[in-house]
C-alpha cells in the first residue's frame, strides 16, 4: 500500500488559548536575606497561576516555613509551604551510586529566593513565617557533634513565628 | 566574571504544552558555554528533559509542563577549579570567565558547584516571569552541583540526577530523608514528606499505612548514621522510617528509599504524590473542539489508501473521521481505521487508512476533531 | 468538561492488551483516545478500539482493546474527555 504524506496540522494560528481578561493573576515576590533576617524586595504583577493553598500542611505542621495572604483585618486567605528558603547549609552530593547526599555549612548566609502567589482581591498583607533569622537556623543546624545528644529545638522555636510581615502594595 | 564575561542569546521554548501562564514552567540555562558550544549545551538540556521525561510523575504529568531553554553564552567552557579546596580536594587551578561565575569548591567543599544565584534567577525570570523551577547546566565533565533559588548540576556522569532531587525541593516543596544531626524536637513540620507524628492514626500519610505495618517501622540506632540495615518490610511499603530534614532521629520519611534519600532512586509514592499534585492544576482543560479537515482524498470502487500526518502536539486528544464529499448511494461507502504511531517525545503520527466499500470512485475529506488542545 | 488520563500501561510487542473501567455515568458523553508513550519512530505502532457495556441501568463499563502493531513492548495511555 502507498502511503500519502497528509501533511503537519492544518490548524488556524494557535491564539494564547485563555482571553487576557481570564488569564490567571499572581505576584511574583521576591525575597533577599542575610544572617539578620529576610526582606521583601521585589514585587510583580504576573500572569501565571500560583501554586494551590497549602493551609492543611500547615495546620498540621507549624515547624517550617511558609508564605501567608491576609486580608485587612490579618485573616489568612491562603498559604504557602516553602522548602528550605534560606541556604544555611549546602547539599553535598556524590557520584557515588547509592550515597546518601550530606549537608555542610555555607561560609556565608545570603541570597535571594522567589515565591508566586495568587493575586487575590482581599489580600493586603503578605507574612512570611520561619524557624528564627536564617543566622540562628545556621546555629542551630551545626551546634554540636553527633552522638552527643545534640538537638534541633532545645535551643529553638518548635514552631514557626512571623519574621516578616508587609502590605503587598507599599503605601 | 560575571556579566562582562558572556551575554544572553535568546529563549527557546523546547517543551510546548500551551501558555506559560497554566502551565509549570522549567527554565534550563547555560553556564560556561562558549558561542561556539551552544549546539553542545542544546544537546544537555534535550537530555535532561528526556531524563524529566522518563522519571515518574513527570511522565504521567508531562502535559503539564513547558520547559525553555536559555541560551547564554560565556567567554570560557567550563567553570571555576581552584588548585586547593578546604575538604582536601583539589583542582585544576583553572579560573575561567563566565556569566554566572560558576566554579567548584564552594562553601570549602570541593563538589559544591554553584555561581551567582540571584543572577540566574533573575535571568530566568526575565526568560518567564514566576518561573516554577530553574537548573543551570555547567560545562564541565568534573561531578559537582548545588541547591538553592536555582539548582546547578555539571555534565559529568548521573550529574544531572542533582537536578531532579533538586526539583524535589525548590518546586514540590519536598523535605530530604536523611539525616546529619541527632534528634528532631522541634514541632510537625509542614513538608508533605516527614513527619515527626507516629501515632497511627494522626501521623502524616496515615491513609497509606497498611494496618499491618510496625510504626515505626525502622529506626536509626544510636542516632548517628541512617541505618544500613535492609527494609523490615517488603520494598514500596509506605511506613514510618526514622531519618528526615537533616535529623537520624523524632523525625520520619514514607519508604525504606527514596530520591530525597539517595540519588537516583525512583521517588516514593508520597513524594511522587506531592509532585503530581502540584503539577496536576497545570495540566491541559478542555479547550475544544477545534475541527477541520486535514486532507482530501479520492479511493476507486473497493480501494484502499493510507494517509499519514505528522507533527501532531501529543498532549491533544484528537479523533478522525472520514467524509465523503458528494452523494453515494446505496449502503455505507466509506471505513477508515486510525493506528498510532509516538514519533518523539512530543508528537505523534497518525495513519489513517480508508477503504472505499461502494461501487463507484468516492472523494472525501479526511477530518480532525480535537478535543483537548492545550 | 473534565479530561485526564484514565490508565497507562504497557502492550508487549505483537499482542493485544484490554483495560476495562467501570462505574460511568451512562448520561456523559465520553470520548477515548490512546496514545503511545513510548516513542518509535517510522511506523505506526498501535491501534485501538472502543467497546461498551452497560454494566446496570445506572452505570457503563468501557472495554478499550489496545493492539502493538511494533516489534517492541509500547507502553501506551488511556485518555478520556467527558464532553458535557
Amino acid at each position: 500500500m502507498i502511503d500519502i504524506d497528509a501533511g503537519s496540522p492544518t490548524l488556524p494560528p494557535r491564539d494564547d488559548g485563555t482571553p487576557p481578561d481570564t488569564a490567571p493573576r499572581a505576584w511574583l515576590l521576591v525575597f533577599e536575606y542575610d544572617e539578620g533576617g529576610v526582606r521583601l524586595v521585589e514585587r510583580q504583577r504576573i500572569e501565571m497561576l500560583a501554586p494551590p493553598d497549602d493551609s492543611e500542611l500547615t495546620q498540621q505542621g507549624r515547624a517550617g516555613h511558609w508564605i501567608e495572604l491576609r486580608n485587612s483585618n490579618g485573616e489568612a486567605l491562603y498559604r504557602q509551604v516553602i522548602a528550605q528558603p534560606f541556604r544555611v547549609s549546602a547539599e553535598v552530593f556524590s557520584p557515588r551510586e547509592g550515597a546518601t547526599p550530606r549537608r555542610a555549612p555555607v561560609e556565608v548566609v545570603e541570597g535571594r529566593f522567589q515565591v508566586v502567589v495568587p493575586d487575590l482581591p482581599a489580600a493586603t498583607d503578605v507574612v512570611f513565617f520561619g524557624l528564627g533569622t536564617p543566622g540562628e537556623q545556621k546555629a542551630r543546624a551545626f551546634r554540636a557533634p553527633l552522638g552527643t545528644g545534640a538537638s534541633f529545638g532545645a535551643e529553638g522555636p518548635s514552631e514557626a513565628s512571623p519574621l516578616l510581615s508587609e502590605k503587598l502594595v507599599p503605601r | 566574571m560575571g556579566v562582562a564575561d558572556g551575554a544572553v542569546i535568546g529563549t527557546t521554548k523546547i517543551v510546548d504544552h500551551g501558555p506559560d501562564s497554566a502551565r509549570w514552567n522549567l527554565v534550563i540555562l547555560a553556564e560556561g558555554y562558549k558561542d561556539t558550544e551552544m549546539d553542545k549545551f542544546h544537546f544537555a538540556a534535550e537530555a535532561f528533559v528526556t531524563k524529566l521525561f522518563e522519571t515518574q510523575p513527570f511522565r504521567a504529568m508531562w502535559c503539564a509542563i513547558n520547559v525553555h531553554r536559555v541560551d547564554v553564552k560565556s567567554t570560557d567552557s567550563g567553570a571555576d577549579e581552584p588548585a586547593t579546596c578546604g575538604d582536601g580536594g583539589t583542582g585544576t587551578g583553572t579560573m575561567t570567565r563566565t556569566y554566572f561565575d560558576a566554579s567548584f569548591c564552594r562553601d570549602g567543599m570541593s563538589r559544591l558547584l554553584y555561581g551567582d544565584m540571584a543572577l540566574a534567577q533573575a535571568t530566568a525570570n526575565a526568560a518567564v516571569p514566576g518561573f516554577q523551577a530553574a537548573i543551570v547546566i555547567v560545562n564541565s565533565t568534573r561531578y559537582g552541583g548545588a541547591g538553592g533559588s536555582v539548582a546547578w548540576f555539571s555534565q559529568a556522569l548521573a550529574a544531572d540526577e542533582i537536578g531532579v532531587h533538586e526539583l524535589g525541593h525548590s518546586a514540590f516543596k519536598l523535605a530530604d530523608e536523611y539525616g546529619g544531626n541527632d534528634t528532631w524536637t522541634a514541632g510537625e513540620p509542614p513538608e508533605p514528606n516527614v513527619t515527626t507524628i507516629t501515632d497511627r492514626a494522626t501521623t502524616k500519610w496515615a491513609s497509606r499505612i497498611s494496618a499491618a505495618t510496625p510504626l515505626p517501622t525502622q529506626d536509626n540506632p544510636g542516632c548517628a548514621a541512617m541505618t544500613t540495615a535492609a527494609s523490615p518490610v517488603p520494598a514500596g511499603t509506605i511506613g514510618l522510617f526514622a531519618g528526615g530534614s537533616i535529623f537520624y532521629c523524632g523525625i520520619y520519611h514514607p519508604e525504606h528509599k527514596c530520591r530525597m534519600q539517595i540519588l537516583g532512586d525512583p521517588f516514593c509514592k508520597v513524594c511522587s504524590d506531592a509532585i503530581a499534585a502540584r503539577l496536576r492544576q497545570h495540566l491541559p482543560k478542555f479547550s475544544g473542539p477545534i475541527t477541520g479537515t486535514q486532507f482530501q482524498g479520492s479511493l476507486a470502487a473497493g480501494e484502499t489508501k493510507r494517509w499519514f500526518t505528522y507533527n501532531w502536539n501529543a498532549c491533544w486528544h484528537v479523533l478522525w473521521t472520514v467524509m465523503p464529499t458528494a452523494p453515494v448511494t446505496p449502503g455505507p461507502a466509506l471505513r477508515h481505521r486510525v493506528r498510532v504511531e509516538r514519533a518523539s517525545r512530543e508528537h505523534i503520527t497518525y495513519w489513517i487508512s480508508v477503504t472505499n466499500e461502494s461501487k463507484v470512485a468516492v472523494e472525501f475529506d479526511g477530518r480532525y476533531e480535537i478535543v483537548v488542545r492545550n | 468538561m473534565r479530561a485526564a488520563t484514565q490508565f497507562t500501561g504497557t502492550v508487549k510487542a505483537g499482542t493485544t492488551s484490554t483495560w476495562f473501567t467501570h462505574s460511568w455515568d451512562p448520561a456523559e458523553h465520553v470520548v477515548w483516545t490512546v496514545v503511545p508513550v513510548t516513542p518509535g519512530p517510522g511506523a505506526a505502532q498501535i491501534e485501538w478500539n472502543m467497546r461498551t457495556q452497560r454494566a446496570s441501568a445506572t452505570t457503563i463499563t468501557y472495554w478499550i482493546d489496545v493492539r502493538n502493531l511494533s516489534a517492541a513492548d509500547v507502553e501506551v495511555e488511556g485518555r478520556f474527555v467527558v464532553l458535557n
